[in-house]
């Protein structure tokens, strides 16, 4: 049973619908016996980082969260892999949930080549930097799809894969212990994306 | 894509105007702050804030309400309407507003907008109004000669990163947005363009989001309820 964190952020549905159609048993929730009772945790998220944190923090799972990490698997997606971090700075400084060490910062501050949008919208190419699990079934320099302008930065030794953005080696995905997380949306990623849910769900 | 829900004000009430009309107002609410938190509450990253009275006749108007919008806290603020000086672009951004727009200053004198463009970077955005593909100004009752999409390219060279657009015909009628329109401006290579006027469904915001457009402003389709802001930002919000 994949348990997918229910707190009031983000797109549960296209998730949800991802996972099913992999055949995976899947519960949305905010109760933290079904959350204890699942084999694997995905904390999704879109929007605001410290309305996010709020919300969590309102729901009372951090602990649970934390608690369950070091005994299953948990993939953040998209805000909820920023919230894995220590810390971000979107529009002010907002503490992270510290599983993973590193930051998240404005991706406008660090890109050098004006002629680069922001938010990085699209289809990139993951470049896998160090071999995982979660790419059982994926390959190096597929593409996946990104909606962000905040990044993970000076979390190299967690880091799994990049996608190049100008200058800058985005954080596509990372892991520290029983802690993933990926930037871009697998459930948004087509046939690549769904296998490396399928590999999540193997974990 | 980001999504900026607007507060528009006038008299330091939320209004809407349809088409930019002043004697077509609608007033939303008392309280601009309550609006700025659920906006907040909803999950907003992003807001967009007009001084109406301001963008007529240049005054401070609305001063104390943005003032006290940015003292909430949590949201990246966009201001235009009236911000003709550099000393207005210093009041606001020393409030802590994140990024000022200029709007028929940037028409009238362009070698201004080029140098607060230069020296602010992208704490200065422009506003293009244009009807028929043409630049308006003075409250969208004239036309320019030249063609929107051209003046972007040249504000793009001349140091501006963002471009509000917003398709007067649109604006405020919830007839659906541009999209032919926002396809051409989000091909400038690194202009970041912001759609505004008449986005009014899920659908066409992923369609946006699709062609590389930056950021959407939501404001009619928000206060009619056509639209709900959380499940907006659910579908299309980055983060």
């Amino acid at each position: 049973m994949t348990a997918i964190v229910d707190y009031g952020v983000g797109n549960l549905f296209s998730l949800s619908s991802s996972l099913k159609a992999l055949g995976l048993e899947t519960i949305i929730t905010r109760d933290a016996d079904q959350l204890r009772a699942a084999d694997r945790i995905i904390l999704p998220g879109v929007g605001a980082f410290g309305d996010a944190r709020a919300k969590l923090d309102d729901t009372g799972l951090v602990p649970v969260l934390l608690a369950e990490s070091a005994r299953k698997p948990l993939l953040g997606i998209c805000l909820g892999m920023q919230l894995l971090f220590d810390r971000s700075f979107e529009y002010g400084e907002h503490a992270g949930l510290g599983l993973i060490p590193g930051e998240v910062a404005d991706l406008r501050g660090d890109l050098t080549d004006p002629a680069l949008k922001v938010p990085h919208m699209g289809w990139n190419s993951l470049h896998i930097v160090k071999d995982d699990p979660l790419f059982k079934y994926f390959r190096d320099g597929e593409y996946v799809y990104y909606v962000h302008s905040f990044y993970a930065r000076n979390c190299a030794d967690s880091t799994l894969g990049t996608s190049q953005y100008g200058n800058v080696a985005v954080t596509g995905a990372v892991r520290r212990g029983n802690v993933w997380g990926t930037q871009f949306h697998p459930e948004k990623s087509g046939d690549a994306g769904l296998r490396l849910l399928r590999a999540f769900a193997e974990l | 894509m980001q999504i900026f829900p607007a507060i528009d004000l006038s008299g330091g009430q939320v209004v809407r105007l349809y088409q930019g009309d002043y004697d077509q107002m609608t007033v939303y609410g008392q309280d601009p702050c309550a609006v700025a938190r659920d906006f907040l509450a909803a999950g907003a990253t992003y807001l967009h804030v007009v001084d109406l009275d301001g963008a007529k006749d240049g005054t401070l108007a609305n001063f104390d309400s943005i003032a006290a919008i940015a003292r909430q806290g949590g949201l990246y603020i966009e201001v235009g309407g009236g911000i003709r000086t550099e000393e207005r672009i210093r009041q606001y951004l020393d409030l802590g507003v994140s990024r000022c727009i200029l709007g028929t200053i940037a028409v009238k004198d362009f070698a201004f907008t080029e140098r607060m463009a230069r020296k602010y970077g992208d704490q200065i955005a422009v506003g293009v109004d244009a009807r028929d593909g043409y630049v308006a100004i003075n409250g969208w009752k004239e036309l320019s000669n030249e063609k929107g999409v051209d003046f972007c390219r040249r504000l793009y060279k001349a140091g501006v990163g963002t471009v509000i657009y917003t398709d007067i015909s649109r604006d405020g009628a919830e007839r659906g947005t541009n999209l032919a329109l926002y396809r051409e401006l989000s091909a400038i290579d690194g202009l970041n363009v912001t759609a505004s006027g008449g986005v009014s469904s899920l659908d066409e915001l992923r369609e946006l989001q699709r062609i590389g457009t930056s950021a959407a402003i939501l404001g009619k389709a928000l206060y009619t309820g056509r639209l709900d802001l959380k499940t907006v930002i659910e579908e299309v919000g980055s983060c």
